[in-house]
């Protein structure tokens, strides 16, 4: 794009922390999952070196629980990765000239579900943590003494809270906003 | 012990558990959860066994608030294959788990010595799984049809 430069690129987060805090570029555009540091920590400290250095966060799955993380962090925009080319230029124009931009359908559902209070309970971190790991819900319901039925009430009540459609989405939520390490 | 608890008079044992879950929340300000599977576990007990398991989850859930220091609990009545278990979860900060009953006495852990004791009354077991990072478990494991 005419008057944009690539002043660097990097597919690790902790290059991407070191290399932000040295260029102080006007934007970033971040992938939320990345090898290194996980895609909020870069966020964080992206913003922590320079409020000025605006972020486009880029993810795979568009969930509001990660948006809602996303934008706690300080991102100015949380964009899916299929948003058209126009539509993304048009994003990255709207937040160098200092304005937000959140994608109305993620915006929507954001505002209306009960992910933006509700809050997963420490057992249910703990289930999601065995669950993003490859168990099934039998083998979880072994390790954590339950049934496996206790099992499949907490995940769907995982499912709900993260605003994921399925297990493996609740997996995907999870890692990319930090909540499972 | 032939009163029924107030919490239970004309309730069964999981919406009894589910008032003593409210009252600790606003008490101790500690999150209670209560999960029932299937949503009618316990509903087929004699009313003394209910009255039983009623008493033990308040023993399990005071003992939680004593000395585990959690920030979250949460109680499991679960029926499965002719066995009902109740059981408390803590995230608190757990024990070293005796191997034997007379060493919950000597190591003074007198709550639970006592709910073995009920566990062997009603015909159940009684067990804990604690470790740190994960918390405590205990449980009581009864056969149905007693």
């Amino acid at each position: 794009m005419p008057g944009w430069e690539v002043v660097g690129e990097t597919g690790n987060g902790n290059d991407a922390i070191a290399m932000a805090t040295r260029l102080r570029p006007d934007l970033i555009l971040l992938d939320m999952s990345l090898p290194g540091a996980h895609g909020l920590d870069v966020l964080r400290a992206v913003k922590q070196a320079s409020l000025a250095t605006k972020v486009v966060v880029l993810t795979g799955y568009a969930s509001p629980y990660l948006m809602k993380a996303a934008r706690a962090a300080g991102a100015e925009a949380f964009v899916p990765k299929d948003l058209s080319w126009k539509e993304f230029v048009h994003v990255l124009e709207l937040v160098l000239a200092g304005k937000k931009y959140v994608q109305e359908s993620v915006a929507e559902q954001a505002a209306s579900g009960p992910w933006m209070v509700e809050q997963l309970t420490r057992r249910e971190r703990q289930v999601l943590e065995l669950l993003s790991g490859g168990m099934s819900n039998r083998a979880i319901g072994e390790a954590l003494g339950v049934l496996q039925s206790t099992v499949d009430s907490h995940v769907k009540s995982i499912i709900g809270k993260l605003g994921a459609s399925n297990r493996m989405q609740a997996a995907e939520v999870a890692r990319q906003s930090g909540l499972i390490r | 012990m032939g009163l029924q608890p107030p919490d239970l008079e004309a309730r069964d044992l999981a919406a009894g558990i589910s008032n003593v879950a409210d009252t600790m929340r606003a008490r101790h300000g500690l999150p209670v959860y209560v999960s029932v599977t299937p949503p009618d576990a316990g509903k087929g007990l004699p009313r003394e066994t209910q009255t039983s398991l009623y008493r033990c989850a308040q023993e399990m859930l005071q003992n939680v608030v004593k000395h585990a220091q959690a920030s979250e609990v949460y109680v499991y009545i679960e029926e499965d294959d002719g066995t009902l278990t109740l059981s408390v979860w803590d995230d608190g900060k757990g024990f070293e788990v005796p191997g034997r009953v007379l060493d919950f006495v000597r190591q003074g852990h007198f709550g639970l010595a006592g709910l073995e004791q009920r566990a062997r009354r009603l015909g159940g077991v009684l067990r804990i799984r604690s470790a740190a990072g994960t918390g405590t478990q205990v449980s009581i494991i009864v056969r149905l049809g007693r």
